[in-house]
């Protein structure tokens, strides 16, 4: 049973990946890793070439093995995207210094190979349908293309390798093993974080070092990562958040609000929960991986959510899409082609006179602006890459408009927030009451969901401005330097608008995730517009208790999860520390009952159905 | 830290996880409600052999076909093999032949003969229906998508529906927020008060789709004392608006009727007075005109609850050649025990006996449940009495005189929802399809239909 279990482990099989969640990914984990002890223990005296060479290729070959467990013959992908990455950074900093022009022609061929390799395996079907749409053609792609698992990564990975090169961060890495295994290190190699080589590189040259304490760590973040993405994630996918977004209708409005929120927490808990995991488990081997989620759902506006959000893909944003684009000095065409592409392709694909009308408004505003405002152009410019930088983040999360939508909303929540900063109180209280009435009288003349929806949510937004205006005008009579932004009230209620702001646009986010790229587009905007449907549609409160009463594991289970994300900073440090130093007996112990209580929520059963007739 | 340290832990605490797994009682621990459960070392070790088990073997027997009398009894006896079969009344080879003679003369004679689909949840939304639809009328004729509600319930992918001036519904079954109206549901198991004036909007979605446009529009009311009216406005060919009114004074259950010279894509109805609204039919050209009534959480026992006389007069008024029922989900879990299956049963036949009560001239087929799934021990498995519940229902079914059709056979039997679902064919519950899933089994269902149809005739 042993050895054809052991046999199992290292075939390869489609239906088994190796998951950071299951059993098989810890055995194969510690098969590697006593091998590991092996070449690391035996390392004595200085840490040589030699010694570098044997650890980093060892791991390597691992981190080959376990992507051929996860993706097959994908494999000879990753070899062909390393190993043209490696080679155009020798050729990129030989070219350094002679010629600076024609390192920018290597650069710009290392980019496109690793982007064309990405369109081909993303964004085939994706360009294939917008291209059917517009034309009303029904082309389709001959051979069936299967997305190779953390292709979004590892090509991202390479072309900031490249371009640190050509930028001079960095030089070139040597040995072709050393890349190798900087650019398939194993824990980050199928959902990040997205290391940078100037980050990583260094460590491939240091001998193995871990402290007690950071042994402790590692554990903390394994442990950590395994019952976020086991209890809160999976079991609230399985049991609630899947179920009402794989047929919004079933559900009532409250269920399908209910899913939106808890979705939040879910992928959340998913996502870092597996970079907690990558973390730690990097450690034991004495790497470390950048903090890829510092608290998100702390933040008090989209723009600091975005700060502490994957937090590796926002700053690769940054540093290879936004700066480049012109960051907050200027715009480049790319800028412009960029944004007004993507509302050009919107409005052709809507195939409907309204979206084109509103499309070609919006693009004359922009351009009157431009051309009205010139004192306002950086401003203006800054912005432009701005939206940029959201929609084609949002574009990297899946190939389908809802995702482009989604990093669309966030781009839009940001400047409005940048511009919200600018504006005087008693420009505030204008604007929130002029957006407050006409949304209600939106909702008047055009009954639809989405306009109650809007409707609910500004004037939600009006009364908590009102309250938090007439409180300051009160106490300022009294406390003259009285400043109600810095206020508790004012940092909940800002927190919470930003937690049901970034919530809301998620219902684009999950209704465009796990779909067949080939029906991507259709199948999550179907998703989208009827969760949107019910959700304005008129609620029925008498039901919401009875929900709750049935699902309260679930909703125990999302209220706990966010107390403990919206503990303090400091507090969570210090637990973490008490963890990692309590006795290597006491760790064993507590991983045991750990894991003991996670395999509980693995077998649990169920909810079943209830039903709430619309 | 040595790592040889590392790894002693490591290994300390596989040993002690292993020794869990082989002492834990294989059943669990009940403490109160909760069973605490470990895996045994042979389930992590094995999961291969475990996806071997749960795989499906599709029954591929056929039985020895003996001389037969006629074509049709020869192909009922090669179909008693196949996963979409039809269980028959007394293995009536001609079941279907009265919907037959209906179905191929339904265009010379310019009948609309209706279909109507009563369901659960699986069928909202028009899925399933719209492809048993597409099916029958590119072989018998007709058009239109079937009869709707005259204010939106839920939406559907068929057609898009608003309306104005809220009437009250009156159903059954549904939430509190339904009020309950002593029988007078009709044919869509639900009604409407007119408590104001409603315009309604129908429009297809689909306008590629050209068998969807109406020609004929027909409100089914009843009356109650007091005048009613309704108009219907479209536009004809050139692009302009017509209109054109009825009113009727008379209380009871009635019929206004529109046939419009071209086929349309959008109608408006306009309806004022006292009464309450059936339905509006949106059909298309003469033929088999089919009917998508879901009825969310519902087990199929509704029938009995609406008027018996409002009923029959309604079904007069819409020549109906076949009812479908779709039931059974909703009940499987609760079906443990012999006895409970006997109840559920007895009440199905009772509404079958009130369906032929009121509707004679139309045959009846019981569709039964899908394969479902509950969670044991961390894995999906179909319902341990899934079979016996479909075989109470097949006796019972056939017993009064209709036909059963088992979507639990035509998926692959025993298990077969995990597999669906690893397609991306059922939704995470195990328990619904997905829109992928629900058009492959509309497709098996009125292919299967069609066959039964077609081979039925003497």
């Amino acid at each position: 049973m042993f050895l054809h279990y052991l046999k199992q482990l290292f075939a390869f099989d489609s239906s088994h990946p190796l998951l950071f969640t299951q059993f098989d990914f810890w055995a194969f984990f510690f098969i590697v890793f006593a091998v590991f002890c092996l070449i690391v223990g035996r390392q004595k005296g200085p840490f040589t070439k030699g010694h570098r060479l044997l650890r980093n290729t060892y791991l390597f070959l691992v981190s080959v093995l376990f992507y051929y467990k996860t993706s097959g013959w994908f494999v000879l992908l990753l070899f062909f995207s390393t190993l043209s990455g490696w080679i155009i950074g020798i050729l990129l900093d030989k070219e350094q210094s002679e010629s600076r022009r024609k390192a920018k022609i290597w650069m710009a061929l290392g980019v496109i190979i690793n982007l064309a390799v990405l369109f081909f395996f993303k964004y085939a079907y994706f360009f294939t349908d917008i291209f059917n749409t517009i034309t009303n053609s029904h082309y389709s792609i001959a051979i069936k293309i299967i997305l190779p698992v953390g292709i979004s990564f590892f090509t991202f990975q390479n072309i900031s390798y490249i371009v640190d090169v050509y930028k001079r961060k960095i030089t070139h890495v040597e040995n072709v093993l050393d890349f190798a295994f900087y650019t398939t290190f194993f824990p980050q190699l199928v959902a990040g974080p997205i290391i940078r080589a100037d980050q990583f590189v260094p460590q491939l040259y240091k001998p193995f070092f871990l402290s007690r304490r950071q042994f402790g760590i590692a554990v903390f973040w394994i442990l950590n990562g395994l019952l976020k993405k086991i209890i809160l994630s999976d079991y609230l996918a399985v049991s609630f958040i899947d179920r009402v977004f794989d047929n919004p209708l079933l559900y009532t409005p409250f269920e399908n609000c209910a899913a939106l929120f808890v979705y939040s927490l879910q992928v959340y808990a998913d996502f870092s929960g597996y970079t907690d995991i990558a973390i730690g488990v990097a450690m034991l081997m004495g790497f470390y991986l950048p903090k890829n989620f510092n608290s998100p759902y702390k933040a008090t506006n989209p723009a600091g959510f975005w700060k502490r959000w994957h937090i590796s893909l926002s700053n690769w944003l940054k540093d290879y899409l936004y700066i480049p684009l012109g960051g907050n000095r200027s715009a480049s065409w790319p800028s412009y082609v960029i944004l007004g592409g993507i509302l050009i392709i919107i409005a052709l694909m809507a195939k409907n006179l309204y979206a084109t009308l509103v499309v070609s408004a919006v693009i004359t505003l922009l351009i009157a602006v431009y051309i009205l405002f010139p004192k306002h152009r950086k401003e203006f410019n800054t912005n432009v890459n701005n939206m940029d930088t959201m929609l084609l983040g949002g574009l990297w999360h899946g190939a389908s408009f809802n995702f482009i939508t989604w990093g669309g909303l966030n781009g839009l929540g940001i400047l409005i927030y940048k511009w919200w900063k600018k504006i005087a109180p008693a420009g505030r209280i204008i604007a929130v009451t002029l957006t407050a009435g006409l949304t209600w009288v939106l909702h008047i003349v055009m009954p639809c969901p989405l306009l109650n929806m809007l409707n609910f949510t500004t004037i939600v937004i009006f009364i908590a401005y009102t309250l938090l205006n007439i409180t300051q005008l009160i106490v300022q009579h009294w406390k003259q330097d009285f400043n109600i932004q810095k206020t508790s009230a004012s940092i909940i209620w800002n927190t919470l608008l930003t937690f049901t702001f970034i919530s809301f646009t998620r219902l684009f986010f999950r209704s465009g995730s796990n779909l067949d790229p080939a029906e991507a587009n259709e199948v999550a905007w179907r998703t989208a517009s009827q969760m949107v449907n019910q959700i304005g549609s008129s609620w029925n409160l008498q039901q919401i208790p009875q929900i709750v009463s049935h699902y309260s594991a679930v909703f125990i289970l999302f209220a706990i999860g966010m107390i403990i994300h919206w503990l303090p900073e400091h507090f969570k440090r210090r637990y973490r520390l008490w963890f990692a130093q309590m006795p290597a007996t006491f760790l064993v112990i507590i991983s045991l009952i750990a894991i003991f209580i996670m395999r509980q929520f693995v077998t649990a059963d169920v909810q079943p159905f209830i039903y709430f007739q619309f | 830290m040595k790592p040889k340290k590392i790894l002693l832990l490591f290994a300390i605490l596989i040993a002690l996880l292993a020794l869990l797994c082989i002492f834990f009682p294989k059943n669990g621990v009940t403490i109160g409600k909760t069973t605490l459960r470990m895996p045994t070392l042979e389930t992590i070790m094995h999961h291969d052999e475990l996806l071997a088990k749960a795989e499906i073997e599709e029954v591929m027997d056929t039985l020895p076909i003996e001389e037969a009398a006629s074509e049709a009894e020869r192909f009922i006896m090669e179909m008693e093999g196949d996963s979409t079969r039809f269980w028959l009344p007394d293995d009536d080879p001609h079941f279907f032949q009265p919907l037959y003679e209906k179905l191929s003369s339904a265009k010379a004679n310019h009948r609309f003969v209706r279909i109507l689909h009563y369901g659960d949840s699986q069928i909202e939304m028009d899925r399933i229906s719209n492809r048993i639809r597409t099916r029958l009328q590119r072989e018998f004729g007709g058009g239109g998508c079937g009869m709707m509600p005259i204010a939106p319930i839920i939406p559907t992918m068929t057609m898009s529906h608003y309306a104005s001036g809220e009437p009250q519904r009156q159903s059954p079954f549904g939430d509190t927020l339904v009020v309950r109206a002593h029988g007078n549901y009709g044919p869509m198991v639900q009604s409407h008060r007119l408590a104001s004036p409603v315009s309604a909007t129908y429009t297809i979605r689909d306008k590629k789709e050209h068998n969807l446009a109406m020609q004929r529009v027909k409100l089914i009311f009843n009356n109650r004392p007091g005048p009613i009216s309704a108009t219907l406005k479209w536009k004809d060919a050139s692009g302009s608006w017509q209109s054109l009114d009825y009113s009727e004074n008379e209380a009871g259950v009635h019929a206004m009727e529109w046939e419009l010279d071209t086929a349309v894509e959008s109608v408006r109805l306009n309806v004022n007075g006292t009464g309450d609204i059936y339905g509006v039919l949106l059909d298309g050209t003469p033929g088999v005109a089919v009917d998508n009534i879901p009825m969310r959480g519902c087990s199929g026992q509704q029938f009995t609850q609406i008027n018996r006389d409002q009923l029959a007069s309604a079904y007069a008024l819409m020549d109906v050649g076949l009812i479908i029922m779709q039931f059974g989900g909703n009940s499987v879990p609760y079906l443990k025990y012999q006895k409970s299956r006997d109840e559920y049963c007895e009440a199905i036949g009772k509404q079958i006996d009130r369906l032929k009560e009121c509707c004679p001239e139309a045959t009846i087929l019981f569709v039964g449940p899908s394969d479902m799934s509950e969670r044991y021990n961390g894995n999906w498995r179909t319902y341990p009495h899934m079979e016996q519940v479909i075989e109470s229902l097949i006796q019972t079914v056939n017993a009064h005189g209709a036909a059963y059709w088992s979507i639990y056979h035509a998926m692959g039997g025993n298990g077969s929802m995990e597999r669906w679902y690893q397609q991306g064919l059922s939704g995470v519950d195990h328990v619904h399809f997905s829109q992928k899933g629900a058009d492959k089994m509309g497709d098996i269902m009125g292919e299967a239909l069609l066959k039964y149809i077609k081979n039925s005739k003497l």
